[in-house]
């Protein structure tokens, strides 16, 4: 686009607010215009590291040696040598599935995380292993933020600690980050998380993404998930969830441990394109998505994605 | 604004280069580490070969299942069976050699207690149809045929199983709570809650039979059986 004479340029603009519709023409061209350079934006996610602060024992055949704690911060170290400016999210079930959770309550991993640079979490079902007050004391160890919308936390230790999104600015890019979590009622023993009321995600996640998309103007609205990734049944997941709401960009899933292969792209109610991600479980991966924004056209980025895998086996 | 994907691209990298551990996250864990592997390296079992989490029956849920049954008995408990869930066993295999004190801790990291619940043989036919219905769980004391989706040819202490009967199940407090479907559990005739982890059982009972001489051997006994 760059080679375009400027009239073309006008020309070009013109033609694509024409082709993706009425909602980019809220957008001034001369606000767009005057931002000139395209924008690159690298997002890392994990989800459900269930306390793997160790790499897997050598007793595990299939995954002796493989994740870690050590090695992911290492991975993520890297990256931020080259991209200053990233945003590193994780969906939820951080807790719970090793002896350093039965030991230190989830000390350890909020501590790595803080140390790792995570900017904003979900909740998932196991964090609540420790009841809601186990998840209260943690909390002063962790240096970043937590994120759900369909949980109302009044009443609870949690009230005020939990926002349902948060906004990050990034190199110049509004990126709305908001939570939605799994139903706890038969999942999680009810004296562990009594007191919090359930709402549905697909209700709340409409609500949120318009706010932060519309209202707030965000570049970009991330859903961080807990929901799961897809099931056989109509059970609320990541695929019901990137389907039956509108202004969500990216969902980063959880729960269901999906290795997925590479990032699924749903088309929403609106005729959006949504991207959901999920990396297993453990830590034995890190998804990476970077987005490039167009700022001639600010109706449309380039999305790449790769994993970063921490084992040295291809399939897990 | 308007988002429009126009590429997807995906590269995996591999590289060895990656293998590296962080030095500062090294030096946090230490003495955590240290403290935890004090505790949990001590071998307290030895298992001769693989124990797998299966459907409709896995030699993993059997031996956790009979060991919970051994320890009901020895403390003279009144238990017909024993039923737990496949969610509650987190690892999925266990792996042919020293089983430490961690291994138990990866098997069973919850915090479940022991609990006997006395339930109508009604409502026990309504535990076997949703035993059926999700292809099967850990059991022991228990015998049964999943046909068509049905509990049939069901045998409790290798005894017809009688529906005017009322039976002693032993089970965790979160199954008996009514957690993972065990809608049948919820309203028994009687219950008993004991302050005694399963996990510590399991830990109590490897570590007698250890210093029996004993080590063990994985068994597939058709408990459970799908047609």
């Amino acid at each position: 686009m760059d080679a375009l004479p400027k009239n073309n340029r006008k020309q070009f603009i013109k033609q694509t607010l024409y082709l993706v519709g009425f909602g980019a023409l809220a957008n001034s061209p001369v606000r767009v215009l005057a931002n000139a350079e395209p924008k690159t934006l690298t997002v890392l996610h994990t989800n459900d590291w269930h306390s793997r602060i160790e790499p897997f024992p050598k007793a595990d055949r299939n995954l002796a040696g493989q994740g870690g704690a050590a090695r992911r911060a290492e991975v993520i170290d890297q990256i931020r040598k080259k991209e200053k400016e990233l945003l590193l999210l994780d969906a939820g079930d951080i807790f719970q599935g090793t002896p350093y959770f039965n030991f230190y309550g989830g000390e350890l991993e909020y501590k790595l995380m803080t140390a790792m640079g995570y900017d904003c979490v979900t909740l998932g079902n196991h964090d609540f292993d420790a009841g809601i007050e186990g998840l209260v004391k943690q909390m002063p160890h962790a240096g970043f933020d937590f994120v759900n919308a369909n949980y109302d936390f009044s009443g609870t230790a949690l009230e005020g600690k939990i926002q349902p999104y948060k906004i990050y600015r990034k190199k110049g890019l509004k990126i709305g980050v908001f939570g939605v979590g799994i139903e706890l009622n038969g999942l999680v023993p009810e004296k562990l998380f009594g007191g919090i009321t359930y709402y549905d995600p697909i209700a709340r996640a409409n609500d949120i993404a318009k706010e932060l998309k519309v209202g707030k103007k965000c570049d970009l609205v991330i859903c961080l998930s807990h929901l799961g990734n897809k099931y056989k049944d109509a059970k609320v997941s990541d695929e019901v969830l990137a389907t039956k709401t509108a202004h969500i960009d990216l969902i980063i899933g959880g729960h269901t441990h999906t290795f997925l292969p590479e990032p699924i792209v749903y088309t929403n109610v609106i005729n959006k394109k949504v991207c959901v991600n999920q990396v297993g479980w453990a830590g034995l991966q890190l998804g990476s998505l970077t987005y490039t924004f167009e700022p001639f056209v600010n109706t449309g980025h380039e999305m790449n994605s790769s994993l970063i895998t921490l084992t040295n086996i291809q399939k897990i | 604004m308007q988002v429009n994907y126009y590429q997807s691209q995906r590269v995996r990298l591999l590289a060895d280069t990656l293998q590296a551990e962080n030095a500062k996250a090294k030096a946090l864990i230490a003495p955590y580490k240290n403290k935890l592997d004090s505790q949990m390296n001590i071998r307290i079992m030895v298992a001769e070969a693989d124990f797998k989490k299966d459907n409709p029956e896995g030699t993993l849920g059997n031996m956790v299942c009979d060991l919970l049954m051994t320890y009901a008995q020895s403390q003279k408990m009144p238990a017909d069976f024993c039923v737990l869930n496949n969610g509650g066993l987190r690892i999925p295999t266990l792996y042919k050699g020293d089983i430490t004190v961690r291994t138990v801790f990866e098997l069973m990291p919850f915090e479940n207690s022991l609990v006997l619940v006395k339930v109508s043989g009604a409502n026990c036919a309504k535990l076997f149809a949703m035993i059926a219905e999700n292809d099967g769980v850990p059991v022991s004391g228990l015998r049964m045929e999943i046909s068509e989706g049905k509990a049939k040819e069901i045998m409790i202490q290798n005894q017809a199983f009688d529906p005017a009967k009322d039976y002693w199940i032993l089970t965790s407090d979160y199954i008996a709570n009514g957690g993972d479907k065990a809608d049948a559990l919820k309203n028994p005739i009687e219950r008993k809650d004991y302050p005694v982890l399963l996990r510590d059982i399991l830990m109590i009972e490897m570590k007698k039979k250890f210093y029996d001489g004993e080590t063990l051997v994985p068994v597939k006994d058709g408990r459970i059986t799908k047609k």
